[in-house]
């Protein structure tokens, strides 16, 4: 096995192989910097290239551009406040209100640092975990899949503030508006209004966008000012927060290990893994009062979780041949293209191989942290541009961001309605969070759910992994509200005239 | 009455869940099963959520509710007059709505030359070589950087299309990069 694990990482430094990995970084770089152009479409466009490379040099290729994606779609995030990727969206709540307050070094710094960590720890959990995860993936079926992902909504709907209500409805209305479009079973219209552009359902991409970026340029015209609010001398701040991962490198490595088993678990997705990280950073924190307004540890969680599950998605992805997510999904065609058949033979005769796959993810993202360090100063100074000559450019990205996402105008109406939403959940005081995750979640929900009941009826309620992850949602959303009002009563108590 | 906006968006989703729920009645058992399963409870929850709001502006105002969800763009700066930030709000909506219109007429190439500079030196009230320097780096973005380098398919627009034409801007530009091809 250790001759493979060095075989791999030789092939890696072979010349060709290294110059289509640094190929791919740039392409990856671009993609992920990009809105609405997600890894999946951009593994995708790039199948077609593959045909002529031996294995090595195609996923060389591949890995590369996949595993900087989420890295440089945070650098959108921070700055903007426009995810890159669905993965990284949940980098804005602290990540952009960093940027705000002139911080947008530190932020990337921590970011891109925490993200390096998580695609190591990641990647190397693919190299160890393959014999020990086996039975627990195995194990987990439709009402565990169902369990998690109210898990994840329930997650978010925590988090907002003292109005939980309006979360888990946000979460709700998520999943509501994820039922639009034709039925996967039945192939009937649900909620389409008779419109072709809505059968195959509300755009990802294009709602994110519309409720994330556009509350974003309304607040920048109306303010008049640049993205950031306090203006400093030199863009400093980067190596703080390259620091910072380590001052917290309980958190960043916890998060890792978060996004490391969400990747794992087939078709639960990367962004409920940096949603889910984002939760555990703020509850394992005493002093929540700076998350939302700019904390870094609201950075590092999510940057650490989205990297990680790209390693671990791989694992499913070639010991079972079940893709970890959207882009392992295209990735199973690579394997398809190339000859080799997932499964037990990539785990012996292919060994060197599967291990190279290890080896691409932490050299590519070690590539794209350093390269980006060199270069944030300059990407950092963009949000000190003033706001009337970045709106047309972020008009532009938006808009393209829905219509790469579906290859039609119709995107464009969600974004702007989105937008409207957006606009209006912000005013008054309405999570958005919660209502992205159940659109993300909402088929995976429905399927798992709908499986769940066929075969089990509602006993499959009483799984013990469904009834422990129903009972940690239920403590998640109760708890906090418990703990306040038996800190009131005690107050009470000790002084009854309060 | 405090809270009216939160009365009123109560009432929005009171409505159009109440709405999806009796609509989603009307299909097959195996189409209706999810959207009624989450309907019922989201629709639940509304109505609790309504009744909140309502209970919250008939109370006397001695209770202050605690801090909405953490948001990015929730953190206010320095205080603006409401009628101005009415009226810029109303200015940004229009323009993205003027956006959304040119692209489609014109395609993303040929209206990123277009509505970067309109916006720039009308609204924004940019000198003319600032707005067109900084339109024409939008278009060189799609034009080389996604339509060449990436392959990315940019339709023409809806006029070109109309007129039986391609991309207005292939005509100058096309031969211009054959002779690089």
């Amino acid at each position: 096995m250790l001759e493979a694990f060095i075989t791999g990482l030789l092939q890696v430094f072979d010349q060709t192989t290294f110059l289509l990995m640094v190929i791919g970084i740039f392409l990856g770089f671009i993609v992920g910097i990009l809105p609405g152009i997600g890894s999946p479409g951009a593994v995708a466009l790039m199948l077609p290239f593959i045909f002529e490379m031996d294995p090595v040099q195609a996923f060389a290729f591949l890995l590369g551009m996949y595993a900087v994606t989420g890295t440089t779609g945070d650098i959108t995030s921070i700055l903007f406040g426009v995810p890159g990727e669905v993965v990284s969206t949940a980098t804005i709540i602290d990540g952009h209100p960093m940027a705000k307050k002139g911080e947008a070094g530190r932020a990337l710094g921590a970011a891109l640092m925490s993200s390096l960590v998580g695609a190591i720890v990641g990647a190397f959990s693919l190299a160890l975990a393959i014999p020990i995860v086996t039975p627990l993936v195995l194990s987990f079926k439709s009402p565990e899949f169902f369990s998690l992902a109210i898990l994840g909504i329930c997650f978010l709907a925590a988090l907002s503030g003292d109005n939980k209500l309006k979360g888990v409805l946000a979460g709700g209305l998520g999943l509501v508006l994820s039922t639009v479009g034709l039925d996967y079973q039945e192939n009937i219209e649900r909620y389409t209004f008779g419109l072709v552009n809505l059968w195959e359902g509300v755009g990802l991409i294009a709602a994110a966008v519309g409720l994330f970026a556009v509350p974003e340029i309304v607040e920048l015209w109306v303010k008049g000012s640049a993205i950031a609010e306090t203006k400093v001398g030199k863009l400093g701040g980067v190596w703080q927060g390259v620091k910072d991962t380590f001052v917290h490198i309980g958190i960043t490595v916890r998060c890792s290990m978060i996004g490391t088993f969400f990747g794992l678990v087939p078709g639960v997705s990367a962004a409920l893994s940096q949603w889910v990280s984002y939760a555990h950073a703020v509850q394992s924190t005493r002093d929540k009062s700076g998350f939302g307004k700019g904390d870094v540890r609201g950075v590092l969680g999510p940057g650490a979780a989205n990297n990680s599950g790209i390693g671990a998605a791989m694992i499913p992805t070639v010991a079972f041949g079940v893709p970890g997510s959207a882009t392992t999904a295209i990735l199973l065609g690579a394997f398809i293209i190339q000859g080799l058949q997932p499964g037990p033979k990539m785990l012996t005769e292919h060994l060197a191989l599967t291990f190279s796959f290890v080896w691409l993810i932490v050299i590519s993202n070690i590539i794209t942290v350093a390269l980006c360090l060199l270069f944030l100063n300059h990407l950092a100074k963009i949000t000190q541009v003033r706001g009337s000559l970045l709106i047309p450019s972020l008009f532009m990205l938006i808009f393209l961001a829905g219509f790469a996402n579906t290859g039609s105008y119709f995107a464009m109406t969600t974004t702007l309605v989105f937008g409207v939403m957006g606009v209006i959940m912000v005013n008054h005081g309405w999570p958005r969070p919660p209502l992205v995750l159940g659109l993300v979640l909402g088929s995976l929900v429905e399927r798992n759910l709908f499986i769940s009941y066929e075969i089990y009826g509602l006993w499959f309620l009483t799984r013990p992994i469904v009834m422990v992850t129903f009972g940690v949602a239920l403590v998640v959303i109760f708890l906090p509200g418990l703990q306040d009002w038996m800190a009131k009563r005690a107050k009470l108590q000790e002084d009854p005239g309060a | 009455m405090r809270n009216r906006t939160d009365i009123v968006i109560g009432v929005l989703l009171v409505t159009l869940l109440s709405w999806a729920v009796w609509e989603a009645q009307q299909w097959p058992a195996r189409t209706r099963f999810f959207p009624l399963a989450i309907g019922y409870p989201v629709l639940a929850m509304s109505v609790m959520h309504l009744a909140y709001s309502l209970w919250l502006g008939l109370r006397p105002l001695t209770f202050e509710r605690g801090p909405a969800a953490p948001d990015p763009v929730a953190d206010a700066g320095p205080p603006l007059a409401p009628a101005l930030v009415r009226r810029r709000t109303l200015e940004i909506s229009f323009w993205a709505v003027a956006f959304a219109v040119g692209l489609y007429l014109l395609g993303f190439k040929v209206g990123g030359l277009v509505m970067p500079t309109i916006f720039l030196r009308f609204q924004a009230h940019e000198t003319w070589l600032t707005s067109l320097l900084y339109s024409l780096g939008v278009y060189v973005f799609f034009k080389i950087g996604l339509e060449e380098a990436l392959s990315f398919p940019l339709p023409a627009g809806q006029i070109a299309y109309g007129l039986g034409l391609y991309s207005f801007d292939s005509y100058l530009m096309d031969p211009v990069l054959n002779l690089f091809r």
